[in-house]
């Protein structure tokens, strides 16, 4: 349902941009020149035809043309996905992993020295305004010291500097839900048993408490991992990277209607399988959503 | 019994001047001060106190399970086999625990790990201490047995949220009795229990003990719960222990003030109330026919509608004099709280008929509600969350005549709560506080206050004593009853156990799965009792009485 | 009749409240520190585009691209000069106004929205409650970024449609929120108890649910404060937000963007604070989380002492 709302908007918002027509034909192109353009790709007919013929197409998983590609805008989009996927896929990866331990460990003695410096460090990285953490970096290890290539995904190396940038943001807010979930569950009840049984410190944090601790830490990693699908619009931009938020920012720009709608409809669904599987991943964590 | 033992001076426990201080908002808590107790082989020993008397405290303390900081051990030993736990290295610390001394604990919901199975639960005691392999199923599914939990086998893949309270304590115990422990600390291990389970609980620790030779610390607040299991008792008040012997010296010759007011205020020991006379020609307040509020039952992550109901309430008819206690018992799932939330209008009832006055609540209009609303009034039972922390006392008493605005014109409020504070005993400065600046038993005056700001004239106390120690609750259902003397007023009171109902009720309900058992006057009910359910309910109930020669 | 009166704890008149609180605030320093950075931030925001609209505008070529730290030119200078040698310092100082208001505007309007939003669905509940949760996660499902961007694009990139975008995506937050705690607030016993008195519906949400949601909604909302600052400052990077003459801390790091290898404080000093004011706003947060958490709120009282 949410998915017709969002298609019915984006349809209707995009067509407000503005005529494709004086952005592909030369200025001094003929009125001829521009009916035919029209005409090719249907925008002389009412909106709401339009829509309809879209619909129609739609229902045969005909996403229409890029107009400036030309080329079907899904073949487009899919092939621009499976770069975010991987950029994200990387990115959530080590943030989660290094995240969970950190706050955990930091979480064992609230406090503490480490406490601190993991508190610091969340905040830092929670705070980052990534696109200027990016240029400052391309400042440094490109353009400085030549370490880094600036754009392009050609080798491992271009790699680091989008993950790097990536990372900061969706890092500091976990760490800190790991932290403050952790130190919660270490102070429940449950904990006191275990200890009262002679489970060794290792087993209480890593086993009892950080299992009841995963809800709150996979509804964050999910919303930052969604965040992360949607195109990481600003370091791809900014490092060149051919993922679908610098798609779609250029399809905006060039007017190209068929190439947004899709791509925002795929991320859409995209997002709901996320969701989808957040949900399973309750049901596997806690048996009372599953008997729920 | 246990001089023998404790003549050769080699106790299995021994607590040495133990202190223990907590950080909290409020300055420094001296929690334990200076206590000093022993344990020998096969005894119970039991430490009574009210809440915050530091006895749970001093437990954990020989546990490990104090957190440090806010928690600070000021100083005293722990002994155990000669050695001092309290300075014991943490690794042998740990292998003690759970191996040689175990416990068990009050909210066994909380307790256990809701997202691991009992069985796992069960197996990591032994895991913990080294067992291995097809053994730890084995001996987890053989101590299942032994506590009763039907079907071992099967059971033992289910996690806690599938097992009644009683099943869970039982749970705890096997997982407890794990490795067979010399000292089993149980830090109230029945209380939030219906009655007749806290029966079978005591009963199994019990034999538990005699099969096992283990000594017994029973940390509890309940009199009664003392006078069925312990031998020997430690009174503890305000982190020290008062006064230390066998059972029969403390109930039947207390030496420490504390004490004996302790042991004046149990509840059942008062005189019944005789039964009225010349009701009959009064019209009743309350005459309610065959009351029902059943929930339909859903399933599913769209609940969806089984067509089952479960019968909260199921058919009850009674009639509430003016000037008259009507009790209500029964344990948990027996409906009362339903009945009374339904008589308070917070639900519709499914069917039957309640009139009050002669007038039916159950089709109140706006207008005939809220005047229905000032004449019936309530006291719940947790008085942490019945008072909006955000209002101080004066607000939370003068908002009922904010809503009722013809009851007390505004320039006397400050005086009319001057007055109503006057009445519950407490003093008029209290109206600028908070109520978390309150204990229990104050914040429970406080909500009786609210309650007659209106000059009702029933209250329904749902509860209303359920949540206080014992002493407080003495004096608070010694307030209700002057209440009742002074302004006429009669009381729905509602409880779980019989006891407390004993001092202050004209005639009990007895219910059980939403249906009444048994109606009777105060006298009827505990001298000759009809119902066999009644009968256990009274039989359960632990009435201390300990014989002068036992 | 009185032995139960007389908790042994040193009972804190209300009055004293506000003082203690500002005690606490002292002993975490770093806490401490944001809230006077913040204060600053925020009376630039007032007073700076009163005062400073000329150093920030006049341009002055010989002053082009000048190097931070040189006191030749005077004060306003000490942080260099942009590529038209207008001062870095006074431009910061006005750009605080407009990037602090539409962070402060959007996420006011969204809070109030999103609350009375929150209150109905978490207090009515049935068909209208479901239908606003609903909406709520029609809204959660846009990919929220990429639907500023498109928004931005079709309507004049201005002051009042950034906030309306900003505001628009961060409803759902606090729609959430409000109704999880209403749903939760409704079954405490004060409001049955309240019921009882006969208080209509709109007394018991006034007086007796909202305060008590309140202070967990000013805490989400310093937090995404922080959070909406972010994406308005990138909005602007990327040149869809704000345009110029107009100014934004963003669209400085913009601007300065093409100047990175020759005059890298023309990014830099805006990047800063942004970065410093975030992190004084997640710092404060996390001091108001503390504080409002009895279990918690001892660790800052120990600070005190060891001090």
């Amino acid at each position: 349902m949410a998915l017709i709302g969002l298609l019915i908007l984006v349809f209707f918002l995009s067509r407000l941009t503005g005529d494709p027509t004086n952005l592909y034909l030369p200025i001094d192109a003929s009125l001829e020149a521009r009916q035919q353009f029209r005409e090719m790709h249907g925008f002389d007919d009412p909106l709401i035809v339009q829509f309809g013929h879209y619909l129609q197409d739609l229902s045969r998983l005909d996403f229409g043309m890029s107009i400036r590609k030309e080329r079907p805008a899904i073949d487009v989009v899919l092939d621009a996905y499976p770069w975010t996927i991987r950029l994200a896929l990387l990115t959530m990866l080590l943030v989660v992993s290094s995240a969970i331990v950190i706050g955990s460990l930091a979480a064992a003695k609230p406090g503490g020295l480490f406490d601190r410096i993991a508190s610091v460090a969340s905040i830092a990285g929670a705070s980052a305004p990534d696109f200027w953490i990016a240029i400052v970096g391309i400042l440094l290890f490109a353009v400085s010291f030549g370490w880094l290539p600036t754009s392009g995904v050609g080798s491992p190396w271009h790699w680091i500097m989008p993950v790097a940038v990536l990372f900061l943001r969706p890092f500091g807010l976990i760490l800190q839900v790991v932290r403050n979930s952790m130190i919660t569950a270490l102070a429940s009840a449950y904990v006191k048993t275990a200890r009262a049984k002679g489970v060794r410190e290792r087993t209480i944090i890593f086993v009892h408490a950080l299992r009841n601790a995963m809800l709150p830490i996979l509804t964050v990693a999910g919303d930052q991992a969604v965040g992360l699908l949607n195109g990481a619009v600003v370091v791809e931009t900014i490092f060149g990277f051919p993922g679908i938020g610098n798609l779609m920012i250029d399809a905006i720009t060039q007017r190209d209607f068929a190439l947004v709608q899709t791509a925002i409809m795929m991320t859409a669904l995209l997002i709901f399988l996320m969701n989808l599987l957040i949900d399973l991943g309750y049901a596997v964590l806690d048996p009372r959503i599953r008997h729920g | 019994m246990t001089d023998s033992t404790a003549a050769s001076g080699e106790h299995l426990l021994e607590v040495r001047n133990l202190s223990v201080d907590f950080h909290t908002t409020h300055g420094d808590v001296h929690a334990v001060r200076n206590v000093s107790f022993h344990l020998d082989r096969g005894e119970t020993l039991a430490i009574l106190g009210e809440s915050g008397s530091g006895k749970s405290v001093s437990a954990s303390a020989i546990m490990n399970l104090i957190d440090c900081p806010p928690g600070n051990i000021l100083g005293g030993e722990v002994l155990y086999g000669g050695r001092d736990l309290l300075r014991m290295p943490v690794d042998e610390r740990r292998d003690l625990q759970g191996r040689k001394i175990a416990m068990i604990f009050q909210d066994t919901l909380a307790h256990l790990n809701p997202v691991y199975s009992i069985g796992w639960q069960i197996g990591e005691a032994l895991r913990a201490h080294g067992v291995s392999g097809k053994a730890v199923r084995e001996r987890t599914l053989e101590l299942l047995g032994r506590v009763d939990i039907p079907d071992p086998s099967r059971r033992a893949d289910d996690y806690p949220h599938q097992f009644s309270g009683g099943q869970r304590q039982r749970v705890m115990i096997a997982m407890a009795l794990a490795l067979r422990p010399e000292i089993l600390i149980a830090d109230e291990p029945t209380t939030a229990l219906d009655v007749t389970v806290q029966a079978q609980i005591l009963k199994l620790l019990e034999e538990l003990r005699t099969e096992t030779g283990m000594g017994l610390l029973l940390i509890t607040h309940d009199l009664g719960v003392v006078a069925e299991v312990a031998e020997r008792v430690a009174v503890m008040q305000a982190g020290e222990i008062v006064e230390t012997g066998p059972i029969r010296e403390i109930f039947n010759r207390p030496k420490h003030a504390y004490t004996q007011r302790l042991m004046g205020t149990i509840p059942g020991r008062g005189a019944l109330v005789e039964d009225a006379q010349g009701e009959d020609r009064a019209q009743p307040l309350f005459e309610v026919r065959g009351l029902a509020k059943h929930y339909p039952i859903t399933k599913g992550m769209f609940r969806r509608d089984t067509g089952e109901v479960v019968k909260a309430v199921d058919g009850v008819d009674f009639v509430l004099m003016p000037g008259e206690v009507l009790g209500i018992v029964g344990e948990s799932g027996s409906g009362k709280s339903t009945l009374a939330r339904t008589l308070l209008k917070l639900e519709t009832p499914s069917g039957g008929t309640a009139h009050y006055r002669g007038e039916d609540i159950v089709t109140l209009e706006r207008d005939t509600l809220f005047a229905y609303r000032r004449k019936v009034q309530a006291v719940f039972q947790d008085p942490y969350s019945s008072l909006n922390p955000r209002m101080n006392v004066f607000e939370l008493i003068a908002e009922a005549w904010r809503i009722h605005r013809n009851v007390v014109p505004r320039e006397e409020w400050r005086q009319r709560v001057d007055d109503l504070l006057d009445k519950v005993g407490m003093r008029p400065d209290h109206a600028r506080r908070y109520p978390h600046q309150f204990s229990g038993g104050q914040r429970q005056r406080i909500a009786i206050a609210r309650a007659l700001a209106l000059e009702p004239e029933v209250i329904i106390c749902d509860e209303a004593v359920s949540a206080l120690d014992v002493s407080i609750q003495a004096q608070v259902i010694k307030l209700l009853a002057d209440l009742r003397d002074r302004l006429g007023l009669s009381y729905i009171f509602i409880a779980h156990d019989l006891p407390v109902i004993h001092d202050i009720a004209d005639r009990v309900m007895v219910m059980k799965d939403g249906k009444v058992v048994e109606t009777g006057t105060v006298r009827q009910i505990f001298e000759a009792p009809a119902h066999s359910y009644t009968q256990a309910l009274l039989k359960a109930s632990p009435v201390p009485e300990i014989a002068e020669v036992a | 009749m009185a032995s139960d009166v007389a908790p042994s704890k040193p009972v804190a008149e209300p009055d004293s409240q506000r003082a203690s609180y500002l005690r606490l605030l002292w002993n975490d320093k770093f806490a401490f520190v944001s809230a006077f950075w913040l204060l600053l931030m925020l009376a630039c925001a007032l007073l700076a585009p009163m005062l400073l609209d000329g150093p920030a505008t006049t341009m002055n070529l010989s002053a082009r691209n000048a190097a931070p730290f040189e006191l030749e030119r005077g004060f306003a200078f000490i942080l260099g000069a942009d590529a038209l040698g207008r001062s870095i310092l006074a431009r910061l100082a006005v750009a605080a106004q407009n990037t602090i208001g539409i962070a402060v505007a959007a996420v006011a309007c969204a809070m109030i929205i999103g609350a009375c939003f929150g209150l109905i669905a978490g207090y009515v509940g049935g068909w209208i409650g479901g239908l606003i949760m609903r909406l709520a996660d029609i809204i959660m499902s846009f990919p929220s970024l990429l639907l500023a961007v498109v928004v931005l694009y079709i309507f004049e990139p201005s002051v009042f449609s950034m906030i309306a975008v900003l505001a628009f995506t961060r409803i759902p937050l606090y729609l959430r929120t409000t109704r999880a705690e209403v749903l939760e607030m409704r079954e405490r016993v004060f409001v049955a108890a309240a019921k009882v008195m006969g208080a209509s519906s709109g007394r018991i949400l006034g007086r007796h649910i909202l305060p008590l949601v309140v202070p967990t909604l000013i805490t989400i909302a310093t937090l995404d404060f922080a959070f909406v600052m972010l994406v308005e400052s990138a909005l602007s990077f990327l040149g869809i937000g704000i345009q110029p003459p107009d100014m934004t801390w963003g669209l400085m790091v913009a601007q300065g963007r093409n100047y990175l290898g020759s005059a890298w404080w023309l990014a830099f000093w805006p990047g800063l604070m942004i970065i410093l004011t975030t992190m004084s706003l997640n710092l404060l947060s996390s001091w108001l989380r503390t504080v409002n958490d009895p279990e918690q709120r001892w660790r800052l009282e120990i600070g005190s002492r060891s001090d």
